[in-house]
């Protein structure tokens, strides 16, 4: 299936939001996203990024316009079939249940193994092989409830890898991590995308980690009257960011690091 | 615990349940000697008319209402916890209980206390209270708000019950009313239990049939639709069936409470949390421990103690020592 993502004049109004001045989030957005594209999804809180995750994950149903993967418009997919599709990656929560590592694991394999989720062997070959990649190996039959923050993250992440998705959408991976797990998740991110040709789209606050990880950006400003979407190289630059984070930015050139952004004070 | 020492473990409560059956053919105040029921069994003896008379109209209809009523209390309280994710709801929280008894209450007041008329508006009034619930909170979008709903129509229901009972006749409605409300199995014929068994094991199926959606419902309604659960649909026939079910047991045998709280709770410390195997074990212990309570209700006097009594004076002892393991251990 064609991982590609195309939205058509996309619009967002929540049914009421008292207090709020503006009635549409963001309208008349289109772009279209590539397979093997790792897309970072960056703006001020309150701009818009977990709608339009939503919008992309089938969620939520767009106002106006429409969103759609390798050809169908994904608000309109049954579930089940949507779920063969794209793989969300949630924030950290914590269920009422104490299921094992391996069984939240499992639970990606859901919308390939039937109704009454009959794993087979090929599942648990699946199961090694994701948690080998997000160094779970060692912890596959702790209570999910008893992980830590990152090790949870991980497993959810373990999760949407198992459910092989072509598109894969993530709801700031990089909250509740420390600095080198950061890196390491964002690292896995855009290796899916490289090698897997996968398309992978992701919330994130840290700049860095968008100027440095990902190829496409899609950057909103706090009242989604001006987005802008383009190569990473394009969008990022100091002028854009300012725009729409209403602060000052510098960019300091390092290295093999790539470009460094801060923010002046 | 190990896949096998699970199978053991669901094999064990079956051999339980059938050896509490087997006890409660022979127990209760008419003794029945065991030995001259199993030659008659095996054909070489003979039961006088009054013995067969209590073994296939008095006993065996009690035994089979008591098993599936506890199957169902437990199975509807291990299908409401996956719908709330919390293991601490039983299968009354939506106002089914206090609907029902509402019901019963409008049967033994105004309508002569005839058994078809309690059956039926318990019934009645049962399913309405948790389908009121349902469509005020918009189709259990919000769990919050079908909790909430839930509680709205058990006020209601309750301050309806408890004018009925200031009206009602002290010498013979009152005692009705409270007697049902605390749950018992007497009375139960062969020939009433004709429509009950059928809708009850084809409620538990459908609702089994749904156990693994309920695995994926326990995470959250955003993430079991990304894991291709559809969410709506799923919850209407969890909350529906399990309805149907446990109200056709509640409109006969009355509010039997903590079963279906406590047996789901010991099933998921020994079997872990995955609901295929915590529904059948809470199904086959939930019969087995009703069924004994039942042989006790009918046995420890000469009369007959609601059979609501000895479950909450058993159940909630038990659920104390599982909160106090919590305590020791933390609660997750």
């Amino acid at each position: 299936m064609n991982a590609r993502i195309q939205i058509e004049n996309l619009s967002f109004k929540y049914p009421s939001r008292p207090g709020r001045s503006r009635s549409y989030i963001f309208r008349g957005l289109s772009a279209a996203f590539e397979a093997g594209s790792s897309v970072a999804l960056l703006g001020p809180n309150g701009a818009g990024k977990s709608t339009l995750l939503n919008l992309l994950a089938g969620h939520l149903k767009p106002s106006e316009g429409r969103a759609l993967i390798g050809g169908t418009d994904i608000s309109k997919m049954p579930a089940d079939e949507a779920a063969k599709l794209v793989s969300v990656v949630p924030q950290e929560h914590h269920p009422a249940f104490n299921f094992t590592a391996r069984d939240m694991i499992l639970m990606g394999r859901a919308p390939h193994n039937g109704f009454f989720g009959i794993v087979s062997e090929s599942d648990h070959e699946i199961v090694v092989e994701v948690s080998k990649k997000t160094d779970l190996e060692g912890l596959l039959d702790n209570e999910y409830t008893k992980l830590s923050g990152g090790e949870r993250k991980r497993v959810i992440l373990a999760r949407a890898m198992a459910q092989q998705t072509p598109v894969m959408l993530f709801d700031e991976p990089e909250a509740h991590l420390d600095i080198r797990h950061q890196h390491m998740f964002f690292k896995l991110i855009s290796g899916l995308a490289r090698d897997e040709n996968k398309l992978c789209i992701y919330s994130v606050h840290n700049p860095s980690l968008a100027l440095r990880y990902s190829s496409v950006v899609i950057l909103m400003d706090a009242v989604g009257e001006n987005i802008i979407i383009g190569p990473t190289t394009e969008v990022m630059t100091c002028r854009n960011l300012e725009t729409a984070y209403k602060v000052k930015f510098g960019m300091a050139e390092g290295g093999s690091m790539g470009a460094l952004l801060y923010v002046e004070t | 615990m190990s896949a096998k020492g699970k199978a053991w473990f669901i094999a064990a409560s079956i051999a339980v349940f059938i050896a509490t059956a087997a006890v409660s053919f022979v127990v209760g105040n008419y003794s029945i000697e065991s030995g001259k029921l199993v030659s008659y069994l095996t054909g070489r003896g003979a039961l006088d008319e009054n013995e067969r008379y209590i073994i296939f109209e008095v006993r065996l209809p009690r035994i089979v209402m008591a098993s599936l009523t506890g199957a169902a209390l437990a199975a509807g309280g291990v299908s409401m916890q996956a719908i709330f994710r919390n293991p601490l709801v039983s299968p009354f929280v939506i106002g089914l209980s206090s609907g029902a008894a509402l019901g019963a209450a409008v049967g033994i007041v105004y309508l002569n206390a005839s058994v078809a008329a309690v059956e039926s508006l318990s019934f009645l009034f049962g399913t309405v209270a948790v389908f009121a619930s349902y469509l005020l909170s918009g189709f259990g979008r919000e769990t919050t708000l079908l909790l909430l709903f839930g509680l709205v129509a058990t006020s209601f229901s309750h301050s309806a019950i408890g004018l009925m009972q200031y009206f009602a006749d002290p010498e013979h409605q009152l005692p009705a009313l409270t007697f049902w409300m605390l749950g018992g199995f007497d009375g139960i014929t062969l020939s009433s239990l004709k429509y009950s068994v059928p809708v009850i094991l084809a409620c538990m199926a459908v609702l089994y049939a749904y156990s693994y959606k309920m695995n994926l419902l326990t995470l959250s309604d955003a993430e079991a639709r990304s894991l291709g659960v559809n969410v709506a649909a799923a919850k209407f026939v969890i909350i529906f069936f399990s309805t149907l079910m446990v109200c056709s047991c509640v409109s006969k045998a009355g509010v039997i409470g903590w079963i279906g709280l406590t047996v789901p709770h010991i099933s998921r410390i020994i079997l872990g949390p995955d609901n295929r195997l915590v529904f059948v074990s809470s199904s086959i212990l939930g019969a087995a421990f009703l069924l004994a309570s039942d042989d006790l209700a009918r046995t420890l006097t000469p009369g007959e103690i609601p059979v609501g009594i000895i479950t909450s004076a058993i159940g909630a002892p038990v659920f104390a020592a599982i909160l106090l393991k919590y305590r020791k251990s933390g609660w997750n």
